[in-house]
């Protein structure tokens, strides 16, 4: 029988060829859309990770994409803020407040420059000197180590300590005082963000943001459960739209291959009727057709899963703007699959023609 | 060896109603007989040929090979019977394009379950019977209408089957190759081989060992049916 398969093959082969560029169309795209929506909820849960349950209170035009991109606008919110906080009925459920100013600042070697992050936390006195405590990035970029020093916008900056492991994963971070930052950035009495932390089991979080927002006329509190709650929503609708495309792909699929194994069976079918007459077991026949099928599915699928690495980064890094690549555990499913939905398509078509009565066939040959 | 009995076989009509292709025939063909089978067209020739093959499953009647009523057994162990113990020769000769004469011949007994080599070795043995040889790795494209009738033939005697049924086997050939084909037949029957051929050519039909007349699917008995081999 496997001398039928490979002679076929050879004589055929375009029309195998086209059959298996289709799979691998369908199989790519598809393949690219479950690691971009795979990405897209590892982001989620990446951002969750490092958000923890705090609430952040930022002023409402903050564009929060790229705030997250570490591109910091000139939105501001008064550094009066905190105390008006404390003084206020919210301030029950508020454990820790942590005012920050956010700029990006030109300096050093690094393209992207670095970000001045201003805390107002308990800092070391340095006397006229800033302290700061520098991620591995921003130390390299700004040539300095722990123990040096340099200057910053007319600052002179100490570094304390060059942290392997930032707050927040900035490793492009100059972190020092808030009134420091203010100066560097030149944003005296201002701030970017407030960071609230607190145990909010016996309140709910949203009614607490709205509470901080009435507070704060022009400020917006982004609670973690909140944004969750969006970006799975996102999420969960990429994933449902994904689902209607993995089944209109494997539709394609099935058009495909089923189309082409029903022309096959057309026109093989003296070849069909001869070997039914010499003895072939029809099923055996049907069978034959239905591992070609699977065949081509499967080579398709394999072309599909290599041609998805090069559209997905081309996505992802337009898209996203980061390096993607598909799972290599999605190349087995994808195989897989494809197979099935092939061979399922033309069992069909495979079973018709090999049912057909060999004489009737071989009488109109 | 082939006993026909009572065979009926009914097919519906493209426009309604019914065709009566074979209309309760009763035959017998012994072993090691070369037997003709012609008629007009319609006559129903190679419906009896394919019913006694165990291809077309009559309406009424039974057909027996040697012992076994084909049409008792199930579809597989009927299409296990081709592969064994039956032979078809087609007047269009019905090879696989794109396999070579040896891989045509090796075909039945790599669907009889052979391995490969061993059913290689059949296929090369058959092909030098029918001095077929230097042509065994060329494919029927590249052959003459006589040497594909050939490889048809070898690919019907691989199996060293108990009957070769062969439909029109010189219906597409000239004169002198219908000759040469009828040749092999006939030295094929003469080494003992039955064979049961369907023709509408009376002059080839003459050298077989007996001639059957069908009329309007039935036997035609108004002229002698047997003739000097």
């Amino acid at each position: 029988m496997w001398m039928l398969f490979i002679g076929d093959l050879r004589r055929r082969w375009v029309e195998y060829a086209f059959g298996a560029l289709a799979v691998a169309l369908v199989v790519s795209a598809l393949v690219t859309q479950r690691a971009v929506s795979a990405s897209a909820e590892e982001s989620v849960h990446d951002l969750a990770h490092r958000l923890g349950r705090n609430m952040l209170v930022v002023p409402a035009a903050t564009d929060l994409a790229a705030f997250y991109d570490q591109r910091y606008g000139p939105e501001a919110l008064p550094d009066t803020l905190p105390g008006i906080i404390r003084s206020s009925h919210v301030a029950q459920h508020v454990r820790s407040i942590e005012a920050r100013l956010y700029g990006n600042v030109r300096a050093g070697s690094e393209d992207g420059g670095v970000v001045i992050v201003g805390q107002d936390l308990a800092w070391p006195a340095l006397g006229d000197v800033t302290p700061a405590v520098l991620g591995t990035q921003a130390a390299r970029a700004l040539g300095v180590g722990p123990g040096g020093t340099f200057r910053l916008a007319g600052e002179a900056v100490s570094v304390l300590q060059v942290a392997e492991a930032p707050p927040d994963g900035l490793d492009t971070a100059v972190f020092m005082p808030l009134s420091a930052a203010q100066r560097v950035l030149r944003r005296p009495g201002e701030l970017s963000v407030l960071r609230l932390g607190g145990c909010w089991c016996r309140i709910d979080v949203a009614t607490l943001a709205g509470e901080v927002e009435k507070l704060v006329p022009g400020a917006r509190a982004v609670t973690v459960a909140g944004m969750l709650k969006a970006q799975k929503g996102s999420v969960e609708t990429m994933q449902r739209y994904s689902g209607i495309l993995q089944l209109t792909g494997g539709v394609v699929i099935a058009l495909v291959i089923g189309a082409l194994a029903a022309s096959q069976a057309r026109r093989r079918m003296r070849e069909l009727g001869l070997l039914v007459a010499v003895g072939a077991r029809p099923g055996a026949l049907a069978a034959l057709f239905t591992a070609q099928a699977a065949a081509w599915g499967a080579i398709g699928g394999a072309a599909g899963w290599l041609a998805a690495m090069p559209l997905t980064k081309h996505l992802a890094a337009s898209l996203l703007g980061a390096p993607l690549a598909p799972s290599p555990g999605l190349l087995v499913p994808a195989v897989g699959l494809a197979a099935l939905v092939s061979a399922v398509a033309a069992f069909i078509p495979a079973a018709r023609a090999t049912a057909l009565d060999p004489t009737v066939v071989l009488r109109e040959s | 060896m082939i006993r026909v009995e009572n065979l009926t076989k009914t097919f519906a009509a493209p426009g309604g109603g019914e065709v009566q292709a074979l209309a309760g025939i009763t035959l017998r063909i012994d072993r090691g007989e070369f037997v003709a089978v012609v008629g007009p067209s319609g006559s129903g020739k190679s419906t009896l040929l394919f019913a006694m093959g165990g291809l077309a499953t009559p309406t009424s009647g039974q057909v027996f090979l040697g012992e076994t009523r084909v049409y008792d057994l199930e579809r597989e162990a009927r299409a296990a019977l081709r592969r064994t113990e039956v032979g078809f020769v087609f007047q269009t000769f019905n090879l696989v394009p794109y396999l070579t004469c040896l891989e045509n011949v090796a075909l039945p007994p790599l669907l009889a379950g052979r391995a490969r080599a061993d059913a290689m070795a059949a296929a090369e043995a058959v092909l030098e019977r029918l001095g077929m040889t230097a042509r065994r790795h060329h494919r029927p494209a590249q052959l003459s209408v006589g040497e594909r009738q050939r490889v048809g033939i070898g690919r019907a005697l691989v199996n060293a089957p108990r009957v070769l049924l062969a439909d029109e086997p010189t219906g597409n050939l000239d004169p002198a190759t219908a000759d040469q084909v009828l040749d092999v037949l006939r030295d094929l029957n003469r080494g003992g081989q039955t064979i049961v051929m369907v023709t509408h050519d009376l002059r080839l039909a003459e050298q077989a060992g007996r001639i059957v007349r069908l009329r309007s699917g039935a036997l035609d008995l108004a002229v002698p049916s047997r003739v000097t081999a």
